[in-house]
């Protein structure tokens, strides 16, 4: 990744989130092909640069992907190329994204193949038609180079016993059936368990980012509820969950042998966290919008646990934080924790992140340096943040309770 | 018993004792009941809010309208999340939030019922829960509960003080004796039982009374039920009645128990149309002419979930009872020149509340409507405490009943040395 397709893709991803999207960078797409010796097991076609997802009004999952190159070449084979990528992945809309200038040809292509072009000037102009609320310093670390790649390594550089978990987060999860996923990230966190350490922040991250990919496809899951039948919505899910109701015969047909295998054993149909799965599904599916909310918040909470911060998000968000999205936020990644069954100390965490706990509640070690200072008041606290931080310095991370403006940089760090 | 009947009778006991004097000692022995109870009436009023941010807010909502007395919430909500339905963040040891999870799917009263059971209730709070899950299933003789109930003959004075002044047991005295039956068992006209066990005796009633609380729609014939029949005849149990293919009339009747109390009195004719499309359903269960109904509840389901039922010969004779209540209309047969109709439901707030009443009594189960807040008290939970406070001035208009004077002497008798030891 050159560092000016970063820059685009950055700028991209800014105007993605200020549209109401939650983004993701460098998806990519990958087949499973037949193991040979010397040939791994999956082939790659190719990576969305920018991947934005949203849910509208009416619980349909949207999604926006760009193609962001610093090259001038081959614009108009690009769009053409762009737009059976978009048919792949289903994305609704698609957009080529270029710094300075595209053929006319490829204009008028794009909108005949329903695309969108624009260069960085077309760009920033959305961007400032559709940015009403200016980023708060923890969300503009999501446009920052620098911390970008800082995410990348990290995840990169992860405890290779962490590989596996890994490979399914970057390219499994977007070849599977999203039904699949509810089970397979279970699972592959449950394969992880023992190894992910609350103590870590990466590992921290990690889980959010865990939550992020489940929020896409419970969003997929609700899309579904709601087109066959919205008012049972147990029902509905289990028979998404399990695949439709051909899948759910023959798994049917497979327990009937089963239970004449071992008659005395109870088999069951769905696996014990199917409920807990339910009643968090339910607490979400009441409020389509909050799918992307949870998206965001975890995007937020990641990139700033990564950059060494304990992003608290009711102030780090600002006046784009809501309550209970931020609850369901925590219900979302504690569903994650106890199906998968983490170390319940990831709980304490998930929730001074998601809801920032008053101080007694809060008891892992990961949280103390926070609750030693809670009795300060939370202006002075803001004021005297960085230096409070590098004072401490007795946490694994600092913390970030306060936000600063991308403004008042300077004065803090001087101060 | 099991544990989902522990836990909604838990709600019902409690739902009597609002109107008990909350200084009345009698309390005291109902505690772990009267906790689990406004447990479950608190879960049903914060289910799906999430975060509860203004507990002043919560106090006063829960005070109000449950009767849930302010300094008692904590420890109400304390059962709660001893069962993970809520999370208390505290300083100083005051709650600061609540965040709920009270679980939307999973049975909240079995839940509630376990948490009743591990606070290790006393002897006369099982006995309690007993009987009260006894008289939901129709009269018992006082005599019965020692014998029949197994409670214990040392409780007999003060189970009996406590549920008739709680309005938990309602009595009626007859030659044999005491009868006992619920307030909740929708009968039409309950000064009848007296009359009723007169000329029949308590036991074969209660047992006539036993067989419709487990079948609603009974279909009643005189020579086969005469108890009920008689019962019937005396309007102590709605049998709403319907043609059967040979033209004669059949009644089918039903004794529900509900938790709802508006049913039996303002929304009535809910409950009216609800017993009129049990007996029509019934009807085509046991008397079908052509063909019987398999399922009666799937019939409902289809009534209400699809535009209308496929034609049958036998709709017109067997729905008309609907029609002429307004809960359905029937459509024309759909083939050329037939004449068969076709039933379609008239889609108004009350026949749709009426039919899923219908539903679940034809399967036996328990109503459990009106258990739960409604939507209008649960967004004020959502206010600031500061708009709450006026409500307090103006929804008090419930009658508190005062300390009995029994209850009063009683307590200066032992304070002043004069009481049992």
């Amino acid at each position: 990744m050159s560092e000016l397709d970063l820059n685009l893709k950055l700028a991209a991803r800014r105007l993605a989130w200020s549209q109401g999207f939650a983004t993701r960078l460098n998806v990519p797409l990958r087949a499973y092909v037949e193991k040979k010796v010397g040939r791994s097991g999956f082939q790659e076609y190719t990576d969305l640069d920018v991947l934005a997802i949203a849910v509208s009004g009416s619980g349909r999952v949207e999604s926006q992907i760009f193609d962001c190159k610093t090259s001038r070449r081959n614009t108009t084979e690009r769009t053409f190329w762009l737009r059976g990528v978009a048919d792949f992945f289903g994305a609704s809309d698609a957009w080529m994204l270029r710094p300075t200038e595209v053929t006319d040809a490829s204009r008028q292509l794009a909108d005949r193949l329903k695309l969108g072009v624009m260069t960085k000037r077309d760009l920033d102009v959305l961007i400032s038609m559709s940015q009403t609320v200016a980023p708060t310093t923890a969300v503009e670390r999501l446009f920052e180079p620098g911390k970008v790649m800082k995410v990348r390594e990290a995840f990169t550089s992860v405890d290779q016993r962490l590989q596996k978990l890994q490979e399914y987060m970057n390219y499994d999860v977007w070849v599977y059936e999203p039904y699949r996923n509810l089970s397979q990230m279970v699972l592959h966190l449950q394969s992880a368990a023992p190894i992910l350490d609350s103590s870590s922040p990466i590992h921290v991250a990690i889980v959010f980012d865990c939550a992020w990919l489940y929020a896409v496809n419970l969003a997929h899951a609700a899309e579904f509820v709601r087109r066959t039948n919205a008012s049972d919505v147990y029902s509905s899910l289990k028979e998404y969950f399990l695949g439709g109701q051909l899948a759910i015969r023959q798994q049917e047909s497979i327990l009937r042998a089963a239970r004449s295998i071992s008659p005395g054993k109870a088999i069951m149909d769905v696996p014990e966290y199917f409920d807990a799965l339910a009643e968090t599904f339910v607490r979400l599916y009441v409020h389509p919008g909050i799918f992307v909310d949870a998206m965001r918040y975890c995007e937020v909470a990641t990139a700033g646990l990564v950059d060494g911060r304990r992003p608290h998000l009711s102030t780090t968000l600002g006046q784009q934080y809501n309550l209970i999205s931020g609850k369901l936020v925590m219900d979302l990644v504690t569903f994650l924790i106890s199906s998968a069954k983490l170390s319940p100390s990831f709980r304490t965490l998930v929730k001074a992140i998601a809801l920032d706990a008053p101080a007694d509640t809060r008891s892992s070690r990961f949280d103390q340096a926070a609750s030693d200072r809670t009795d300060l008041d939370r202006k002075l606290e803001q004021e005297a943040q960085l230096n409070f931080d590098d004072t401490v310095g007795t946490s694994e991370l600092g913390s970030e309770r306060a936000d600063r403006s991308p403004l008042d940089g300077d004065r803090c760090a001087g101060s | 018993m099991d544990r989902f009947s522990e836990g909604l009778r838990c709600q019902d006991v409690t739902l009597g004792l609002r109107d008990v004097h909350p200084a009345a000692g009698q309390l005291g022995l109902v505690r772990n009941i009267q906790l689990v109870g406004m447990a479950a009436d608190l879960a049903g009023l914060i289910r799906g809010r999430n975060v509860i941010d203004q507990v002043d807010s919560l106090e006063i909502v829960a005070a109000e309208t449950l009767d849930i007395p302010i300094m008692v919430l904590p420890q109400v909500l304390e059962v709660l999340a001893t069962r993970g339905m809520v999370e208390l963040d505290k300083r100083d040891g005051r709650i600061e939030r609540v965040i709920e999870s009270v679980p939307v799917f999973r049975d909240l009263y079995t839940t509630l019922g376990e948490a009743w059971r591990n606070r290790h209730p006393r002897q006369i709070e099982e006995e309690l829960l007993v009987v009260v899950d006894r008289i939901a299933r129709g009269p018992v003789p006082l005599e019965d509960l020692t014998s029949g109930l197994g409670v214990d003959p040392a409780d007999i004075d003060e189970l009996y003080r406590l549920g008739v002044d709680a309005s938990i047991l309602k009595t009626v005295e007859t030659v044999d004796g005491t009868v006992l039956y619920s307030p909740y068992t929708a009968f039409e006209n309950p000064s009848a039982i007296r009359q009723a066990i007169v000329s029949h005796g308590s036991g074969p009633l209660a047992e006539a009374i036993d067989r419709v609380a487990n079948y609603q729609g009974y279909p009643i014939s005189p020579e086969s039920e005469p108890v009920l029949a008689d019962a019937v005849g005396r309007g102590l149990i709605a049998a709403p009645a319907v043609v059967l293919p040979d033209g004669t009339w059949r009644s089918f009747a039903s004794l529900p128990y509900l938790f709802d109390q508006s049913l039996t009195r303002d929304r009535k004719a809910i409950l009216d149309r609800a017993l009129a499309i049990v007996a029509c359903v019934r009807c085509g269960q046991h008397f079908g002419g052509g063909s019987n109904t398999r399922d009666a509840a799937a019939v409902l389901e289809a009534l209400r979930d699809r535009d209308h039922l496929t034609e049958h010969p036998s709709h017109e004779r067997q729905y008309k009872l609907l029609r002429d209540l307004g809960v359905i209309r029937f459509l024309p047969d759909s083939r050329p020149g037939g004449s068969w109709k076709r039933p379609s439901l008239v889609r108004t707030e009350e026949n749709i509340e009426a039919i899923n009443l219908a539903i679940v009594l034809i399967r036996g189960q328990e109503p459990l409507a009106g258990r739960q807040s409604d939507e209008a008290v649960k967004l004020l939970l959502g206010l600031d405490a500061r708009a709450i406070k006026p409500l307090q001035a103006t929804a008090r208009t419930r009658v508190r009943p005062a300390v009995s004077n029994r209850e009063l002497s009683r307590a200066f008798d032992i304070l002043l040395g004069r009481g049992e030891l």
